[in-house]
């Protein structure tokens, strides 16, 4: 039996009948009747803003039951943020421990939302009250035991209480149709309002506020009735102009214009076509798409059958990374509730249109979000990209036009429909309209998942929203392995504005960087990962990107650096660039080419055995800061080889760091209470350590 | 037998009737211009496997692109040479690259490897720095992983062969597949097809990379 | 093989073709489950899938091992993945992976040879903000710091011990 009282380290047992009655009912929907002659007022709203002349019966009925689920008049809601992070931090503890509460029975709901994207943030939990209001608490974690009263009283008093960290209020009170209809009304923080501020939350508007496991809630934010327009009232062709028109680039990498890319499919002489959406995700640092997918997957099916529908498409498939399994979940629910409902499968809404989206399981290979490589896995080969023309959209799987799009720029399409081409234009610039999601990671406080306008300046991205300081970025890593290692500077987040100083938006990725990266070692890593993620049937690619990352052990390891070490480097990469088939071998070199133009003297630095970040484990050693040490001898004791001795007498002169026998785990640092153990560049100590280390 | 159609195509500024729709690097060795190549072979699709058979294509912007001639065809307008520092230099590190993967039985693929190397370098006694890497070597020295054996395997019903892994543990495996237990070694079309001598008899000799041991 | 074995593993293998919708009888589909129920893919689930398919057996091993999350042997009793996505590679996920390494013995496939554990690396899974991150038995543990890994072992192993 669970008791009321919130003990701070209960272990719950996740089998046990109470705690599968408790998922049970955060799964289903609360009971609640639908009033008749209220029945038709959100799903009117709704069509009314979308230009929608007749609104199918079912569309009306799940837009009112998410509604009451959404902003219910009675009841206070408190959504909990349980996406791949949220759950991380400890949410679903959280979430289970308040469902469970026999007093909410009857004035408050529990629901699991996704991810807002204020990562610095998880676990976070907003209590909507009646009125409107809308009461967020960050890092509600299991260590924060005291919180948990606040948000049960914020819920049931309905008022302001101690932890809250930022209220936001609904601009029409009862109206929430997306993140657009919050205003800020107070930030107790500080930053937490300005991450939020400074974004336009146009296509992740629904992240973090809506169950992603709901189709009702979906629904009432105006979901499906961009395609039930285009389905009842515009032909393929209208949709496919309108999208067109609307200048939305692909949001995965390549930044090749979506309805060129459509027209392409559907001007074909085969009349079987099909779309595939991409959610292989394969760049370390984005997880835009993961976001996206397990927040708001309904959104991301919806601009799937409306490419199926101005493509001419009656199949699609999605292609999913197996690092996700969230994600799938989400999306079979998904795609399960929509069939249900009338949305897939044969003659939707009563037009005869039909399609069938599938699920495959991608299982390990970076390679595969290359069109090719991800039809060839789909056909059952290995996953070797194949020479292009022809591209998929002419000639794909199993020979017919293949639609391969992201899943960001397909979430772009039922708000291009919504809302029309010119709006969409509104925001962005000429040459890249529309908003991008960046995934801000790194050396940056507040960290996670952003949606920003193209053409949004880096300093706005990393300072206002990052909250990171000038003075302490040095770099920034934009698109991932495939993209470039800028310096910091005030420049345009844009598709043109980037290429010209040598970077790619790619998917999204911004990595921040500071004083305390070794650039080199990190082109070394990304380097070694598209190395091992080559395909293999070019040599270049193969054999190249395998001998470069050779030479850059050798500049950040021990051995001697052969003359010419930086000019080869430089030359193999062209080649590599030059000869490879895909995009990977193509790219994979943008990271080395983009620090050697920006940050040469780091890799001069290195010919001469030092370390300017002093990481590099063959050229630092490590040295106590006398003035904060107070002996209290944590780094000796946890050395776990051996290497601090104590000498006599007392005082940080009595440590003796042994050079040789020091393995450069850095665990003395981390522990030192008081900071006082540095790394040091250059001199006589840098290191004699084993080479093979350096992989 | 249909008559191929016959167009004009430029290399190094001399012009040339040749058959369309032929892969270049075929129309060039029927002319007697020499590219070098390891991989290619007439009838099947193996491509871009070795980057030996370097060119440069005049481009509609007017500038010079590499390519590799085995899987450029032949179409009307087509311009090319097959000489420059560009070229050189890139099948020089291709050369490189390959001979890495050495030492050879075939004693001809390292001395037409170095003569690539002599004709990218100006200086006659330019010491090859050791830069490139070979340890820790997946496939056995010998190898150059061009796939023509996996493929005459497949291409006779075989199906003994097949490419494991990726990048760098790319090997190629031999499997004796429980549905056709027929010991490798009568056929030898893999090492008829071997272009650096790797294989000796047969496949199952050749091939020891296992998935399941 | 067995005879007997090799029927088992026909029947599993038509179930799950069963149980799956026509539109994602894809062969990685069918391998990513076979993974699934066993924990990894034995040699004959590889000849019953060569029967089942039409694609030679050959072909399976090729596309098998193209992939970094096909296990051919089973899992130890434990498992834990460090992430080597960017964002936790720059906030030392390579540290907590060599301590985390340093306490175990383990083969070129990452298990100990006791069973007790399978220590592999992983692409990014996309927690970046948690860098650098480990998933211990399938839960995801951020912000962890490499000289906790071997009070994580020892807790592992307590646990195995029971």
């Amino acid at each position: 039996m669970l008791s009321n009282r919130y003990t701070p380290d209960s272990r719950l047992n996740l089998d046990s009948p109470e705690i599968k009655e408790v998922l049970r009912r955060i799964d289903a929907p609360p009971p609640q009747t639908v009033q008749p002659q209220a029945a038709a007022k959100i799903a009117a709203f709704l069509a009314n803003r979308y230009s929608l002349r007749t609104i199918p019966l079912r569309l009306a009925e799940l837009a009112e039951e998410g509604h009451h689920q959404l902003c219910p008049a009675n009841m206070s809601r408190i959504s909990v943020g349980v996406a791949t992070c949220g759950q991380a931090a400890g949410a679903g503890f959280r979430s289970i421990l308040l469902s469970a509460r026999p007093d909410f029975v009857n004035d408050t709901m529990v629901r699991n939302v996704g991810c807002l994207g204020a990562c610095f943030a998880e676990p976070l939990l907003d209590v909507r009250t009646p009125d409107g209001l809308h009461y967020f608490f960050g890092q509600v974690n299991s260590k924060n035991s005291i919180v948990h009263w606040s948000i049960i009283h914020t819920a049931q008093k309905r008022s302001w209480h101690r932890g809250i960290w930022l209220i936001m209020r609904e601009r029409q009170p009862g109206m929430l149709t997306g993140f657009g209809d919050l205003e800020l009304e107070k930030d107790y923080t500080g930053y937490l309002g300005t991450f939020l501020e400074h974004q336009k939350r146009r296509i992740s508007g629904n992240c973090g506020l809506i169950d992603p496991h709901s189709l009702p809630e979906y629904v009432a934010t105006g979901g499906y009735f961009a395609f039930a327009k285009a389905l009842l009232q515009l032909s393929p062709a209208q949709v496919l102009a309108e999208v067109t028109a609307s200048g939305l680039r692909g949001r995965g990498g390549g930044g090749f214009s979506t309805g060129e890319k459509w027209e392409i499919g559907a001007a074909s002489r085969d009349a079987e076509r099909i779309i595939i959406a991409n959610a292989d995700e394969g760049d370390p640092g984005a997880y835009m798409d993961r976001a996206l997918v397990e927040s708001d997957p309904h959104r991301v099916l919806e601009g799937i059958m409306l490419a199926a529908y101005a493509v001419g498409a009656r199949q699609a498939h999605i292609f999913v990374r197996h690092e996700y399994p969230l994600a799938r979940a989400s999306l079979r629910r998904a795609i399960n509730d929509a069939r249900d409902a009338g949305l897939l499968g044969n003659n939707i809404l009563g037009t005869g249109f039909l399609l069938d989206i599938g699920i495959t399981q991608s299982a390990g290979a970076f390679v595969c979000g290359e069109e090719t490589a991800m039809i060839q896995v789909l056909r059952g080969n290995r996953g070797e990209p194949l020479p292009r023309p022809p591209y998929p959209a002419q000639k794909g799987l199993n020979d017919h036009p293949t639609v391969i799009n992201n899943v960001e720029t397909l979430a772009n399409v039922p708000w291009i429909i919504a809302h029309g081409a010119g709006v969409f234009r509104e925001v962005g610039t000429a040459g890249s309209p529309g908003t991008k999601i960046f995934c801000l990671a790194g050396d940056v406080p507040s960290a996670g998942f952003i949606e920003v306008p193209l053409g949004t300046s880096a300093t706005t991205v990393v300072e206002k929203i990052g909250r990171a300081s000038p003075q302490s970025v040095k770099a920034l890593q934009i698109g991932g392995p495939s993209g470039g290692i800028v310096p910091y500077s005030d420049f345009f987040l844009d598709y043109t504005s980037v290429s010209s100083i040598g970077a790619m938006i790619g998917s999204g990725g911004l990595v921040v960087l500071n004083k305390n990266r070794c650039l080199v070692d990190l082109v070394h890593h990304l380097v070694g990962f598209m190395a091992d993620e080559s395909c293999g049937q070019c040599l270049l690619c193969r054999d190249g990107l395998a001998t470069l990352k050779h030479m850059l052990a050798i500049l950040t390891g021990k051995e001697a650096k052969p003359e010419l070490l930086i000019a080869k480097l430089e030359e193999l990469s062209w080649a590599i660039a030059t000869l490879s088939r895909c995009g990977l071998g193509r790219s994979a070199v943008n990271p080395l080419l983009t620090t050697l133009k920006y940050f040469r003297e780091e890799y001069n630095a290195h010919l001469d055995a030092i370390c300017p970040a002093a990481s590099c484990k063959a050229m630092i050693h490590f040295e106590i800061i006398p003035a904060h040490c107070t002996d209290c001898e944590n780094c000796s004791l946890l050395c776990p080889v051996e290497a601090i001795t104590l000498g006599p007498g007392k005082g940080p002169e009595r440590y003796i760091f042994n050079h040789d026998r020091c393995i450069r785990c850095w665990t003395c640092a981390a522990i030192c209470p008081h900071g006082c153990i540095q790394a040091v560049s250059g001199g006589i100590n840098a290191c004699e350590i084993a080479h093979s280390d350096n992989c | 037998m249909p008559v191929k159609s016959r167009i004009q195509i430029i290399v190094d500024g001399i012009p040339l009737r040749v058959e369309a729709g032929v892969p270049l690097l075929a129309t060039l060795k029927a002319q007697d211009v020499a590219i070098p190549t390891l991989c290619y072979h007439p009838q099947w699709e193996q491509q871009e496997r070795c980057s030996l058979c370097i060119v440069e294509v005049l481009t509609a912007q007017g500038i010079w692109k590499a390519a590799h001639a085995c899987s450029l065809y032949c179409e009307p307008n087509l311009v090319i040479r097959v000489s420059s520092d560009c070229i050189h230099s890139l099948r020089a590190w291709a050369a490189r690259l390959l001979l890495a993967r050495g030492p050879f039985r075939d004693s001809a693929v390292a001395r037409t490897l170095h003569d690539i190397l002599d004709a990218a370098s100006a200086d006659p006694d330019y010491q090859e720095p050791p830069l490139i890497w070979s340890e820790n070597r997946a496939m056995p020295a010998g190898c150059i992983l061009c796939g023509r054996c996996i493929t005459i395997c497949r291409k006779i019903g075989k199906n003994k062969l097949t490419f494991l892994g990726k990048g760098q543990r790319l090997t190629i495996s031999y499997i004796n597949d429980h549905a056709d237990k027929a010991a490798c070694g009568k056929c030898h079309a893999c090492s008829l097809v071997c272009p650096t001598a790797y294989i000796q008899s047969n496949g199952q000799a050749a091939f020891s990379a296992k998935l399941y041991r | 093989m067995s005879n007997f074995d090799n029927q088992d593993k026909k029947l599993c293998l038509a179930e799950i073709i069963r149980e799956t919708p026509p539109i994602e009888r894809q062969l990685i589909n069918t391998i990513c489950k076979i993974q699934e129920r066993n924990g990894y893919i034995a040699e004959d689930d590889l000849q019953v899938l060569a029967d089942e398919s039409g694609q030679p057996e050959s072909a399976l091993h090729g596309l098998v091992s193209f992939f970094d999350h096909f296990r051919t042997r089973p899992l130890g009793r434990n498992h834990v993945s460090v992430c080597y996505g960017t964002a936790c590679y720059a906030r030392g996920a390579n540290l907590v992976y060599e301590r985390l390494a340093a306490e175990l013995e383990l083969d070129d496939g990452g298990n100990s040879p006791d069973g007790f554990i399978t220590l592999d690396k992983v692409q990014c899974v996309g927690a970046c903000s948690l860098a650098p991150l480990i998933i211990n038995n399938g839960n995801l543990e951020g912000r962890i710091k490499p000289h906790q890994m071997p009070a994580k072992l020892e807790e592992l192993r307590n646990r195995d011990a029971e």
